[in-house]
């Protein structure tokens, strides 16, 4: 278990009052209910001594109350860009280790065969590439035949349509979504996003006035709606 | 006449600052560490300053926070498109990455905090940026460091070690916002001594 964890289970109330229980300022009252906290959650001993030990080292040396928990911007960027390299490096890595694969595999394919059978792999080969280029880039030009490569991150965009990002508090199957949904001629990304959010997509495309009421809306709605939002 | 210059040379800043944001995620699209680093000095103290508010004054965990969204500012800088101001868009990364926190966390996510991540921030606004990002340097030095009121209730039970009630009194607050001030005090406190490598205190 965690120290996050630990200090869910502890009632907030005994650890607002530890510092004056360590330095021995507390009434009767609040000392009997610090050391009844003690004797229900043995952890709690544990934040008390590091409670005692963090007075101590306070007193000793008054000039740490002046400090910083923040390193500069420029260490912290430093590691930043120590951990991007790092990343870039590994990428590499993996990507050149699966192309090499890929290469020594498809040559020791054609030069263990026969030269007629070297042409047939290789044609083979042609057409699947021929293939996938059309399973998956041609689906990527949209009706302005403007090209959208898959890893760009850019999404496809549809003038006739608005996307809201929503935070919700029930399934996205929950009858009273769908009915919100229904109202507004809309519909929801059955999974949500890395960062817990559904796309909220209506077929017509708003206005801003209309984006700020909808959205005023939703965020009314608390128990459905823990956050809504446009999306830039 | 003066306030009309004034601004016209607030709405030009504003007006430059997108433009070189907007270059500097172009370069940033094409790999340029340079780029990266001077959007990195430009935004990360006041996007700390921005998440610290919300995550009840921990820094620490703020500033861990703004350096995964430059991670993803670096990776997505393609995805721009200049429909909204740089700065709004980056923002919006660093928001994304703070609710999917609170998400995970969900006993963060008090009624208040949910209410605040819905509006949008008046510190994002852009001429409020430029006055902002002036004063960068001294504010990653000062919401590093324990605030006037939280040093000296730390003060008061440590060194004059005094009761609860003498603290309400002497500062003319409620005993509960002292033990309230304390407790977020001390949270500050144990994350400059861990930053300082000192003992584990918690």
């Amino acid at each position: 278990m965690n120290k996050k964890q630990l200090k869910k289970r502890i009632p907030i109330e005994a650890l607002k009052l530890l510092p004056w229980y360590a330095t021995g300022w507390l009434s009767p009252q609040e000392r009997g209910y610090i050391q009844k906290v003690l004797s229900q959650y043995p952890d709690f001993r544990s934040l008390l001594d590091a409670e005692r030990k963090m007075i101590n080292v306070v007193r000793e040396d008054k000039s740490i109350l002046d400090k910083s928990c923040l390193d500069a911007t420029e260490i912290r960027l430093n590691k930043v860009l120590e951990q991007l390299s790092s990343t870039n490096e590994k990428n590499k890595k993996a990507s050149k280790g699966v192309n090499q694969g890929v290469l020594v595999y498809l040559s020791n394919l054609v030069s263990s065969c026969s030269p007629k059978m070297q042409y047939a792999v290789i044609a083979a080969v042609t057409t699947v590439t021929i293939a996938l280029s059309f399973a998956f880039v041609a689906p990527l030009l949209d009706e302005n035949n403007v090209y959208y490569p898959a890893t760009s991150g850019v999404k496809k965009s549809n003038n006739n349509l608005t996307t809201l990002l929503v935070g919700l508090n029930i399934e996205p199957t929950d009858p009273r979504l769908l009915k919100i949904l229904d109202e507004n001629n809309a519909k929801i990304d059955a999974i949500p996003s890395k960062s817990g959010m559904h796309h909220l997509t209506l077929s017509v495309k708003l206005n801003a006035t209309q984006i700020k009421s909808l959205l005023k809306t939703l965020r009314d709605n608390k128990a459905l709606f823990w956050f809504a939002g446009e999306e830039f | 006449m003066d306030a009309a210059l004034k601004k016209n040379d607030k709405q030009l800043t504003v007006a430059e600052k997108t433009l070189i944001d907007t270059n500097l995620l172009k370069r940033i699209s094409n790999g340029d560490q340079d780029a990266f680093s001077e959007l990195y000095i430009n935004y990360q103290p006041r996007l700390i300053k921005y998440c610290s508010r919300i995550l009840k004054n921990d820094v620490a965990l703020a500033a861990d926070i703004v350096d995964e969204a430059m991670i993803e500012i670096w990776r997505s800088a393609g995805s721009f498109s200049g429909r909204s101001q740089p700065s709004t868009w980056i923002h919006s990364i660093a928001r994304f990455r703070l609710i999917g926190y609170l998400r995970k966390n969900k006993e963060l996510l008090q009624d208040e905090s949910s209410e605040w991540l819905n509006f949008k921030d008046d510190a994002l606004l852009p001429d409020e940026e430029i006055v902002l990002s002036e004063r960068n340097r001294d504010l990653i030095k000062n919401i590093g460091k324990l605030s006037d009121k939280h040093k000296e209730v730390i003060e008061l039970v440590y060194f004059r070690e005094l009761s609860i009630k003498e603290i309400a009194l002497m500062l003319d607050i409620s005993e509960n916002t002292v033990k309230t001030r304390m407790f977020y005090a001390r949270n500050h406190l144990k994350n400059i001594l861990s930053s300082l490598d000192l003992t584990d205190f918690g």
